[in-house]
């Protein structure tokens, strides 16, 4: 058996850089079909327990229903969404821990409600609920 | 040709770091925007809703309740119900997605995040 000096063997060609190029195109081409550079987030959805548990979740709770983007009934008084958000401080301060239960109405798009459902949170709001 | 090789390894360290890797979605949808900052934290079942109200989960359409019901009874964890997340598109009818979170919580299902996306 022979073996080569090492320094004479590795001056052959190390690697074909053609190769190369192909699996970093396709590398380049599985991440542009991959990465979405939109940032996502979440809002919580409150889940109250249907019945049972003692007094029922829903006792208690402010009732928020959303008729357009911009009008909405807190408690059954229609009030601007721009006003939503110092009637949720105001609702908090006086009793903490409310739950919110907002109430669209029906084929307005879920775009609309989310607004008001930021509003609450900005508010301080945090358990919010969906009902119909 | 290795100026070509640099400007390509540079694209692909560029998608590596300004994006986020995401299986893609049964359908398309375009998720509600929000000021929420909470970052979305990945959930056991995740539910898509389509502008027209069709559910879709795991890649498969859910045609009725008793399908979701199913899936989700599937998913439950030590006896626990599975959390859910609902990818709902910003203009399918709200109720769509309230009726959807009454057989998620008939399930007993506890923990629900709707996905939000960041207003540009």
């Amino acid at each position: 058996m022979q073996f080569e000096p090492v320094g004479l063997r590795s001056r052959r060609r190390w690697l074909s850089l053609t190769s190369l190029i192909d699996v970093v195109f396709l590398l380049l081409i599985f991440f542009m079909l991959t990465t979405s550079f939109s940032q996502q987030r979440m809002l919580e959805l409150d889940m109250p327990a249907s019945k049972g548990k003692g007094k029922s979740a829903w006792q208690g709770g402010s009732l928020v229903r959303v008729h357009s983007a911009s009008q909405v009934d807190f408690n059954g008084r229609p009030l601007h969404l721009s006003k939503v958000k110092e009637k949720t401080v105001l609702l908090l301060q006086k009793r903490p821990d409310t739950r919110f239960i907002v109430r669209p109405d029906s084929g307005l798009p879920l775009q609309e409600v989310v607004q008001v459902m930021d509003r609450l949170r900005e508010g301080g709001a945090t358990k919010v609920t969906l009902v119909r | 040709m290795t100026p070509l090789v640099s400007v390509i390894f540079l694209l692909i360290i560029f998608f590596l770091v300004a994006g986020t890797v995401r299986a893609p979605s049964f359908w398309d949808i375009d998720h509600p925007q929000s000021s929420s900052e909470a970052p979305v934290e990945a959930m056991a079942v995740t539910i898509y809703i389509d502008q027209e109200g069709r559910r879709a989960v795991a890649g498969r359409e859910v045609k009725n309740r008793f399908q979701l019901r199913y899936l989700l009874d599937e998913n439950r964890q030590n006896g626990e119900p599975p959390s859910v997340e609902i990818h709902a598109d910003g203009r399918v009818d709200a109720h769509e997605v309230v009726k959807l979170m009454e057989e998620i919580r008939a399930a007993k299902v506890e923990q629900v995040e709707l996905i939000t996306e960041v207003t540009p």
